[in-house]
């Protein structure tokens, strides 16, 4: 795939509509509930008393002015960072002192602002390495060898090629991710998260860097995963991308939520036009 | 046996230990990403135990040595607990030095404790011995004699060499090598994805100091005593220029690397004719020209002489299976 290049992944319905992501199933519950989150760096006040609901199947976005918090927001939850104090429930389960890893394997994945590869790796390795819980990585696979794990290792490069296929990346399979533009490293990031089979992804400033082209096929890709039922939780500067794929919006200012809705009415709103003015 | 047969094995059975040393570095370095400077305590560790666990009780050969334990075990279960101890300690090392530290750090860490452990090692005379040191450790082939003991001795070197290669391979080819190179590149997005990088640091660091034990246990036995002036902290950045010079990760490299530092260069030396004005000066060009070869590739050539190979898959290709299970689906082996 070249840089100006990053098509949208097939789509398969599942009960959504395009018009900004309602529910996948009314009335289900959250999947992710973040229950007066704070975390301090000192004196600093990052994040100070945040709550919020993820429903199943949509895409939520966060903005705010720099310094907001919003970042902090997404650290903590992913686990890179503990928090001070609040709650964190993903899909039933309290995981607030669980570790980075453990959230991931429950199917809490994020991305980075500026996209992470392994560069050592292929383009493809970066895909097959993300697959949890594979049979070669236990203490039966070290010692029984390929014949234990082959099988499952083909299974999962295969699918891997198909979803380089899919983005038009299968010629840069064989290369080594750290040689690859920064567009591809997007799309590299974005399909390792895939390979996780993800039930929320968090996603931070991915537009950034992007051409104006790239985005929109990146907005094609995350509402075409919201399609497939994935839940994502994005934060996102541009603000009209903000508007076109998220079903609600939360806007932070000085660590905290100050308003939420959709990005229409958000607009309007008096609070959130002081905080990026102010902010 | 003449004097340079006996050479010859000597180098042989440096070469040897020192393989199974590098190998077991190169998976904690370079393919782990942890820049363990004190990996030189494992194969203390490693030597250390081998000793205690086969010289029998301090009290004989007229009591001249001390140290703890004091067993008579056959030289296969020793060298067993030392490549077990190995692990224990490189896990312990592990612990200390790695748990959400900066790589730069964490090698500042690993030397800290290479250069602690030898002092304390050193200074406690009850403990292994002090600084004199364990000596008439013993030689599993001795009862051979002369030429027919040593030449033995090289072909269970070999042979140690050959079982730790296939274990290496499983460990850095492979699926297990590629999370742990996920691990090494990026260690935040790695435990993003649900890798546990703790463990697989841990893991990385037991097997690794077993190798080094099993490396300090046969070389202990080859020479028949040691001293904490055996495993100065030095002796790691020799590994650690085998590995950057033969290349990060490339096991093919490090083997190379291996012959042409440990053994070409530093044994290579001590050929060089003796500057009657600066004696010992031509020992130190070994070391010299070490630390000039670590730079000088750090900066021209990071990768080293044989760049990290990495395995190349294309769609829909139908290949066998290397274990012979039959077609692979999609999949082409490492070139």
């Amino acid at each position: 795939m070249s840089e100006r290049e990053l098509p949208a992944l097939p789509m398969t319905s599942a009960g959504m509509s395009q018009d900004g992501g309602r529910p996948a199933e009314a009335g289900a519950d959250q999947l992710l509930r973040v229950t007066d989150l704070v975390k301090h760096y000192g004196g600093v006040h990052a994040v100070d008393g945040v709550s919020f609901d993820l429903r199943p199947g949509t895409i939520t976005g966060i903005i705010g002015p720099n310094g907001a918090g919003k970042s902090t927001v997404l650290t903590v939850v992913s686990g890179f960072t503990p928090a001070t104090s609040g709650r964190i429930e993903f899909d039933g389960a309290d995981i607030t002192t669980e570790p980075t890893d453990r959230r991931a394997r429950r199917g809490l994945v994020r991305t980075f602002q500026i996209a992470r590869v392994f560069d050592g790796l292929t383009a493809l390795e970066n895909l097959i390495v993300a697959v949890p819980q594979q049979r070669s990585l236990t203490a039966r696979g070290l010692a029984l060898g390929r014949r234990f794990w082959g099988p499952e290792e083909d299974e999962i490069v295969a699918r891997a090629l198909q979803l380089m296929s899919t983005f038009g990346m299968a010629d840069k399979a064989n290369e080594r991710a750290g040689s690859l533009s920064g567009g591809q490293r997007r799309a590299v990031e974005i399909m390792r998260v895939l390979m996780t089979r993800p039930k929320l992804l968090l996603v931070d400033e991915p537009m950034a860097g992007l051409n104006p082209r790239l985005v929109r096929q990146l907005e094609e890709v995350l509402v075409g995963l919201r399609e497939q039922g994935l839940t994502v939780l994005i934060i996102e500067h541009e603000l009209d991308t903000v508007e076109r794929i998220c079903s609600e919006v939360l806007v932070m200012a000085w660590g905290k939520v100050i308003a939420r809705g959709d990005m229409a009415e958000l607009r309007t709103r008096r609070e959130v036009q002081d905080a990026y003015v102010v902010g | 046996m003449t004097g340079i047969a006996f050479y010859g094995v000597v180098l042989l059975v440096y070469l040897g230990t020192d393989l199974l040393a590098a190998w077991g570095l190169n998976l904690e370095f370079g393919v782990s990403g942890v820049a363990n400077l004190a990996y030189i305590v494992v194969i203390a560790a490693g030597a250390y135990t081998y000793a205690i666990l086969t010289l029998g009780p301090d009290t004989g050969n007229g009591g001249f040595q001390q140290y703890v334990l004091g067993l008579h075990l056959p030289f296969g279960v020793a060298v067993v607990v030392a490549a077990a101890v190995g692990a224990v300690i490189g896990v312990v090392i592990g612990v200390t030095g790695l748990k959400r530290i900066r790589q730069d750090y964490q090698a500042m860490v690993m030397l800290v404790i290479s250069l602690m452990a030898a002092t304390v090692v050193g200074a406690d005379t009850g403990f292994l011995g002090g600084q004199p040191g364990l000596s008439l450790i013993p030689n599993p082939f001795s009862g051979l004699g002369g030429a027919a003991g040593d030449w033995a001795y090289v072909a269970m070197v070999a042979f140690a060499c050959v079982i730790g290669f296939v274990v290496m391979r499983r460990f850095t080819g492979g699926p297990m090598g590629r999370a742990l190179r996920a691990v090494r590149d990026d260690e935040q997005a790695a435990a993003a994805m649900g890798v546990s990088v703790v463990r697989m640091r841990l893991l990385s660091q037991a097997v690794g100091g077993a190798f080094g034990g099993v490396s300090g246990a046969l070389l202990a036995a080859f020479i028949g005593g040691w001293s904490p002036g055996a495993w100065a902290y030095v002796e790691t950045l020799a590994l650690l220029t085998a590995i950057i010079v033969g290349g990060l990760g490339n096991d093919f490299g490090i083997s190379l690397g291996t012959f042409l530092i440990a053994v070409l260069l530093l044994q290579g030396v001590q050929f060089l004719p003796e500057i009657r004005a600066h004696p010992g000066l031509t020992e130190a060009l070994g070391w010299i020209t070490l630390g000039s070869l670590t730079i000088a590739f750090l900066a021209i050539r990071p990768q080293g002489v044989f760049r990290e190979r990495r395995p190349r898959y294309h769609l829909g290709d139908p290949v066998a299976d290397p274990a012979g299970g039959g077609t692979g689906s999609a999949m082409t082996p490492p070139r």
